[in-house]
């Protein structure tokens, strides 16, 4: 994975002193708050609920072992012993007083992070595949690409005060597992029939209010291209990007109101306009960037070792683990192993200081000291042995870390909800952690196969629900809890916006509604492998109305 | 400012150094007791008490500051009407450091 | 407010145009480009330097031909969250090619100085009372960019 040099090092440190400064100008009045808070987003400080958070950048989802150790040195020293991982790769502290937090950045800098631009008007922490390298399906390795563009973005002096937020979101598979059509700008690797590595571009996606599967505003833009390209489409955006209604300024509605093919023209013609040799990575960067991606030294090992089916018949609950959380790894005999963060009951995405040492230890014994982040709020070892996945199983189950859930129904992205959160109009994860409970059973999650559920705790939509098979959000009806369920959305490469289903339900009465649903799926399909979205995408949302409203 | 909103209300803010939820007492101070605070009864009040905030001199250590409404519990405590106060009073509704870990239901 | 240019507080000669005032021949003034636009000649056979004042809704492509003719841009910046004008100076500088005094105006505060030195600004004028020794440090808090725009003397990833 990608090391600091000098200049990254340097770079790093003196904007961690640049705003250890405007912290103590704030402190001392010097600053007002108005001119202040800007500040502190673009270095992930947001003022919650209860406390500060602090949000650090996992750029595209990978940490080393020695990362992970200071994420949880940091929550341990400074929080209150526990971190949430984020749909944007990232972590969340919850706890951190203000004047601490030039240390923790300080910290940070030490082992090669930071937590520039996780919040702001301003191009973030751009996203991945938590496969990445090691997918089956990979076209290339996204992850040059998206340091690159780390680098890029990072304090871009005409990209700092956007209209809105910025997301972008790449992947070199053909499975999307990052989501990009529901970013603003998303990328796909490709190789054109020369066998130039090239980049499928999707514009204007987004959730919140106004959810919009992205367009493709170009088919194939060479890597040289690119940068001049993103440099482009954002000048567009800063230029003509809605500024008058805070909710009408994402991309996403300037694509929609100008039309892609005129926006398409647009961005054409101010990318025709720019000295491209000038805004193209640095000769041999790319390279140079590459060679820190490159695989680890993998053995030459026989795919499905006679131990692992031994170990799998001899033990129900790990042969269980094995089919939800373990993945075709793209070297033979290698597997990549998700983690889950979704302890039946639990919070989901949450860590505590100790799981992540044992991760980061398990991560140096078994998976060449690296982890990933998913924006599904897991972790994943992307280079563990066949051979070693008994013993890792066992490791992780005495952290508390093997629950067998990859993509099941009680594998939920959840925000923080209104438990955390100023902008929440409902708690999500009591929500979470009812329908967590309800579907417990692993034999019934096995039969009820993948089923994702994403659950907001306001319109904003950071829990994804838009993009859930059911998506569950939150509202405030006259001071009271309620939740609206939507059915048919997908966060994969058929991205779809999920559809309402009827009056929403107190929050006493969601779980049940979901086992309404999921029992109704089980008596229409036609097969076991007829998922549930397939089911929805089939017979629509008729069946699972009167299934839902009949009594009502 | 805020809407005047029918009932009590009590002004609130976070501590700019620590981000701690502080409420406005009535020897013009900030208390992270929800029951130090000092209960506003009328708009003029309230008005009054806005005033006061404005001009206190350490106006800087505390941000994000808005009144809420509270209402009496049978015991006499102020307890915040809409559940974001409260959460926000009483901090997360989830067991958020010892989280009810698992169980795999059907382990071996 | 006085003007600040390289790092320093300057005596400004400009005199902006008061709103429905003629255009004059003599003197240094500022001229909103809209009144430009109105009277194209008014800027023939002036004595005195003219400065073209456009509002961050303005395509600057569309007005290269008046543009060229200015020895000042001035550039609006009506709240400093509003960075419209970081790329409408790229623009100017990029591709229309503007080589003279780009100045910005409004809501500049030292927070955002770096970044409009490294978009082509090259005197700021200010709402605010500004300390120019926090500005000039504002300006030295970075010595390093990953872009290369108007660097100054920053390290550029290379």
């Amino acid at each position: 994975m990608y090391v600091y040099d000098d200049f990254d090092e340097k770079f790093v440190r003196e904007r961690a002193a640049q705003f250890r400064d405007q912290v103590e100008r704030r402190l001392s009045g010097q600053l007002e708050e108005a001119q202040f808070r800007p500040l502190r987003l673009m270095n992930g400080v947001y003022l919650q609920l209860h406390a500060y958070m602090l949000r650090v950048a996992v750029p595209y989802g990978t940490l080393s072992s020695r990362q992970l150790r200071q994420l949880s040195m940091i929550a341990s020293k400074y929080d209150k012993g526990y971190g949430h991982f984020t749909t944007r790769q990232n972590i969340q502290f919850n706890w951190p007083q203000l004047k601490d937090i030039p240390d923790i950045l300080d910290d940070l800098a030490d082992v090669g992070m930071h937590a520039i631009q996780t919040s702001g008007n301003c191009i973030r922490n751009v996203t991945s595949d938590q496969w990445s390298g090691v997918a089956a399906d990979e076209v290339a390795d996204p992850r040059p690409y998206a340091e690159l563009m780390r680098q890029w973005s990072s304090l871009h002096p005409e990209f700092s005060y956007l209209p809105r937020k910025f997301k972008i979101a790449i992947t070199g598979a053909v499975s999307d597992r990052a989501a990009i059509a529901f970013h603003d700008i998303g990328l796909q690797l490709l190789k054109n029939s020369d066998g130039e590595i090239g980049f499928r571009v999707l514009v204007g996606g987004g959730l919140g209010r106004t959810p919009m599967v992205a367009k493709q505003i170009r088919d194939f833009i060479s890597f040289d291209d690119l940068l001049p390209y993103l440099v482009a489409i954002l000048r567009a955006y800063n230029i003509e990007g809605r500024r008058d209604n805070k909710y009408k300024a994402r991309i996403k509605i300037l694509v929609h109101e100008k039309g892609i093919d005129d926006f398409r023209a647009r961005v054409d013609d101010i990318f025709e306009g720019l000295d491209k040799e000038k805004l193209r990575a640095p000769k041999g960067e790319i390279e140079r960037i590459s060679k820190f991606f490159e695989l680890p030294a993998y053995e030459t090992l026989e795919e499905n070792s006679p131990e692992l089916a031994e170990a799998r018949a001899a033990n129900a609950s790990f042969n269980a683990f094995v089919n939800r959380n373990v993945a075709t790894h793209k070297k033979p005999g290698y597997s990549i192993v998700n983690i889950s963060l979704k302890p039946i009951g639990g919070i989901p995405g949450d860590a505590t200081s100790s799981q992540m040492d044992v991760v980061a230890d398990l991560a140096d014994q078994y998976s060449f000291g690296e982890i990933r982040v998913s924006h599904e709020q897991n972790l994943v070892l992307a280079h563990v042995k066949q051979s070693d996945l008994f013993t890792l199983w066992q490791r992780l189950r005495e952290a508390e870390l093997e629950t067998a859930n990859i993509g099941a129904i009680t594998d939920m992205i959840t925000c923080p909800g209104l438990d955390y959160c100023t902008l929440a109009t409902a708690r999500s994860i009591p929500i979470a952690q009812k329908i967590s409970e309800k579907f417990a059973d692993q034999s019934r999650q096995d039969l009820i196969g993948d089923l994702k559920i994403k659950i907001s705790g306001c319109i904003n939509a950071c829990g994804h629900h838009h993009a859930g098979h059911i998506g569950i959000l939150g509202l405030d009806k006259k001071g009271e809890e309620y939740y609206q369920i939507t059915l048919g959305g997908s966060g994969d490469e058929n991205a779809a916006v999920g559809d309402i289903l009827g009056p929403g339900f107190s929050a006493d009465e969601v779980a049940g509604a979901v086992d309404v649903l999921v029992d109704r799926y089980i008596e229409l399909r036609e097969s076991k492998s007829e998922s549930f979205l397939d089911v929805v995408k089939r017979v629509g949302l008729e069946p699972f109305k009167e299934a839902l409203y009949a009594d009502h | 400012m805020a809407k005047k909103i029918k009932g009590d209300q009590i002004f609130t803010g976070q501590l700019l150094r620590e981000g701690l939820v502080v409420y406005f007492t009535a020897d013009e101070n900030w208390s992270t007791d929800l029951q130090q605070a000092v209960v506003a009864t009328s708009d003029d009040e309230l008005t009054e008490l806005e005033m006061k905030i404005e001009s206190i001199s350490h106006k800087n250590d505390v941000i994000d500051v808005y009144p809420f409404v509270v209402v009496r519990d049978e015991k006499g405590k102020l307890v915040p009407q809409h559940i974001r106060e409260r959460i926000r009073t009483e901090g997360p509704s989830i067991d958020y450091i010892n989280q009810p870990f698992k169980q795999n239901m059907n382990a071996a | 407010m006085p003007i600040i240019k390289n790092g320093q507080f300057v005596e400004d000669g400009w005199v902006t145009l008061e709103e429905g005032a003629a255009v004059p021949v003599e003197g240094d003034v500022i001229i909103p480009l809209e009144v430009a636009l109105a009277d194209v000649t008014a800027l023939d056979g002036r004595t005195g330097k003219t400065a073209l004042l456009i509002s961050n809704d303005v395509d600057v492509e569309d007005h290269a031909e008046l543009i060229a003719k200015a020895d000042m841009v001035v550039l609006m910046l009506p709240a400093f969250t509003d960075g419209r004008a970081y790329s409408q100076a790229m623009v100017l500088i990029e591709e229309l090619d503007y080589k003279n005094e780009l100045r910005i105006k409004g809501d500049v505060l030292v927070d955002q100085a770096l970044h409009m030195v490294r978009c082509g600004f090259d005197s700021f004028d200010s709402n605010h009372e500004i300390d120019l020794e926090v500005w000039n440090k504002a300006l030295h808090k970075m010595s390093t960019t990953y872009q290369r725009t108007y660097e100054g003397d920053l390290q550029v990833r290379s």
